[in-house]
């Protein structure tokens, strides 16, 4: 019982200091609302661009290539539009601008380098957008799964790209589609920072947890505190669930603010939308507790709020997507909790369940479980730890 | 009559150095205690381990004929801690900080409501329950601050210098608080800068010093204990080199301090300020001016450390 008066008297303090309210509800409303609106043009509901021609170039046509274009012409009708024709006819028209892309399809798509696409110089999004097409419909279609199995090849396409006609990435979290509904939705710029500003502040909110223990110590409540009958793990266990709590009220806030103010759908999953909240302000807590066994000083927790939560934003791909980094800093985003639960928003986003988001949810569980553990030991020593 | 607290040879070292050493004392029930020494004596690292914060490297602490590492709860019970910051969350109100803290000693429900009313009542600001802390006073803040440490009612209270900094009512406040307390049974370990406040309130002293208990008793023992005799202080009008020098030369006992200030230790004052006005008198020279330190714990104090209590 000790333990919940804990929280809820952190959970007070939090909510009646206006300055933290405003930081933990306006603020991240207020970014949404700005970086939403800048990036409109571009990220908008509707469709980012008109429906376009690819000319396709079928070499050695076999089941598979051809398997491969049926599909691609099902699923992605909406947003182009397939003609068949030769190599040479292919180029006059892409350098002419007639057609702003080509798709070269070898026969034997387990070779690397089966799908060139190339595109005119000035259709560089077309060219981006055909890329990603056929780049989800393998996948989803696994049609080279068994091949890529075979050889450990993990790459989703063996593109090619040729010096004169530019092929570039395009940000995966654009287009997300549902491969066993195929109910594929567009990511507004709304919900993409809704998502990404959420787990932000989730994140800020979490580690002024940790400042909380270390204000404690200063005003002398923690030395108050165990002079009473309240034991250490159970300082420690509050502290973890006023932070979690904090969180997730503060997650609950930005879904209301963010859907009646700015319309933002969070998919048709509220139930597993919970679930991967919960799973990330656990992960969360979880770091808190780890971190109080290093941090001492309010100096310490400032900057680990300052600038290490700045990182692991930037990182996890808060602010701009992680695709644009180079593949190690991909990579890096990986060790990130809010990379994690930032692809798990898009996905529910994007209109797919429980099944799309089972990575994450293990990620940011075996995260929260393994730091507050080791932090819960290690701080529970008491006069060996930090907090004696 | 019995002991609540006893101390036994106890010691603590950080880092190879001894902050307290082979320290024992003893707190009757029912009596006002008095730990003073000067900054950096070991009183706070003393405190902690009667609190069961730190744990001492050697010596046993028994309250109540118990070990208080043998069971930390029914310690923590009987004592109440009064810490020398300001340990309260000011955004919460005086009540709402009372009712957590209470709820931290297992109260709760009407028994709860009950003792913070008491309580708030106790130290005088029941009229200002429901404002919040950081719109109090130093002086209130230490009021609540005690409030917060009587709440479940404990036999043993530490005082920390719970009157630092803050104005004369609340100062007389809280020590009237401590007397209705101790007349009701409660003992009370009680640490001051302020040596007034410990003759008034305390009935036996001890006094630390790196880390050592150097006396313990009653105001009148230790000031026994020390030596009885009063100070004659005196300063002259020219400060005349050859002046001072017969004057040195015929009162026995005298010493030059600093700023021509003279000192003279005796039992016997009348005979001896007599003494004295002769022989300025004799010299040539004339009184500026003149002062007479009776046996006091503040002189005892300085002469047992070395230092003023403030230092």
């Amino acid at each position: 019982m000790k333990i919940l008066w804990l929280a809820i008297k952190d959970i007070k303090l939090t909510f009646f200091d206006w300055k933290a309210v405003l930081i933990l509800v306006i603020t991240p409303l207020l970014l949404v609302l700005i970086l939403g609106y800048a990036l409109a043009g571009v990220f908008e509901d509707k469709q980012i661009i008109e429906k376009f021609t690819v000319a396709v170039v079928l070499n050695h046509p076999n089941n598979e290539s051809e398997n491969l274009i049926k599909q691609v012409e099902q699923h992605a009708n909406q947003y182009i539009h397939l003609k068949e024709m030769n190599q040479e006819e292919a180029k006059t028209e892409v350098k002419s601008g007639e057609i702003p892309v080509m798709v070269t399809v070898s026969g034997d798509l387990q070779k690397a380098d089966s799908i060139v696409i190339q595109h005119n110089i000035k259709a560089e999004l077309q060219g981006k957008i055909t890329e990603q097409v056929f780049n989800q419909i393998i996948q989803s279609s696994r049609l080279l799964g068994q091949a890529y199995k075979a050889t450990g090849n993990t790459n989703a396409v063996p593109y090619q790209k040729e010096d004169h006609m530019e092929t570039e990435d395009i940000s995966e979290t654009l287009f997300i589609e549902n491969s066993s509904a195929n109910d594929g939705k567009i990511v507004s710029s709304f919900q993409y920072y809704a998502a990404g500003i959420s787990v932000m502040f989730i994140l800020l909110t979490g580690m002024s947890g940790l400042s909380s223990i270390i204000e404690e110590k200063k005003l002398g409540t923690y030395s108050r505190i165990r002079m009473t009958y309240t034991s250490l793990p159970s300082f420690i266990i509050g502290k973890w669930l006023s932070t979690t709590a904090t969180c997730l009220l503060q997650f609950f806030i930005l879904i209301l603010g963010t859907s009646l103010i700015f319309n933002i759908s969070w998919g048709n999953h509220l139930g597993v939308l919970f679930l991967l909240m919960l799973a990330y302000v656990f992960a969360i807590g979880g770091i808190v507790i780890f971190l109080t066994i290093f941090i001492q000083t309010e100096t310490m927790a400032n900057i680990i709020r300052g600038v290490g939560v700045q990182i692991m934003v930037l990182l996890g791909g808060s602010m701009i997507p992680i695709h644009t980094f180079p593949e190690m800093l991909q990579y890096a985003a990986y060790i990130t909790p809010n990379y994690w639960a930032q692809n798990g928003l898009l996905n529910l986003m994007g209109g797919r369940g429980f099944s799309s988001i089972t990575v994450e949810l293990l990620v940011l569980f075996c995260i929260g479980l393994l730091t507050f553990s080791i932090g819960f030991i290690r701080l529970s020593k008491g006069e060996e730890g930090n907090l004696g | 009559m019995p002991d609540i607290l006893e101390i036994k040879n106890l010691t603590k070292s950080f880092t190879n150095k001894n902050v307290v050493s082979e320290l024992s004392l003893n707190i009757k029930k029912g009596e006002v205690y008095g730990l003073i020494g000067p900054n950096g004596a070991g009183k706070t690292t003393l405190i902690n381990m009667i609190c069961g914060l730190i744990k001492p490297t050697n010596g046993s602490i028994t309250m109540d004929s118990q070990n208080i590492y043998k069971d930390n709860f029914k310690f923590k019970k009987l004592l109440g801690v009064v810490p020398q910051d300001i340990a309260l969350y000011t955004a919460l109100s005086a009540k709402d900080n009372l009712l957590f803290w209470g709820r931290m000693y297992n109260l709760n429900g009407e028994k709860l409501k009950k003792r913070v009313a008491e309580c708030l009542k106790l130290v005088g600001l029941d009229d200002r329950a429901n404002e919040k802390i950081s719109t109090f006073s130093g002086g209130m803040k230490r009021r609540i601050n005690i409030a917060a440490a009587i709440l479940h009612e404990p036999a043993l209270l530490i005082m920390d210098e719970p009157t630092v900094g803050i104005d004369p009512q609340s100062r007389n406040h809280i020590l009237e608080t401590i007397k209705q307390l101790n007349s009701k049974g409660m003992s009370v370990i009680y640490t001051s800068h302020y040596m007034e406040e410990v003759e008034y309130l305390c009935d036996r002293i001890g006094i630390i010093d790196h880390g050592r208990l150097i006396v313990q008793g009653t105001i009148e023992d230790v000031i026994l204990q020390i030596g009885d005799e009063s100070k004659i202080i005196f300063s002259l009008q020219n400060n005349n080199e050859s002046a001072i020098n017969y004057i040195k030369n015929n009162i026995p006992n005298i010493q030059e301090v600093e700023d021509h200030k003279l000192i003279v230790n005796t039992a016997n004052v009348h005979q001896t300020l007599l003494n004295i006005l002769d022989v300025i008198k004799d010299s040539g020279e004339s009184i500026a001016t003149i002062d007479i330190l009776s046996p006091s714990l503040e002189n005892s104090f300085l002469q047992i450390t070395g230092k003023s209590l403030r230092d």
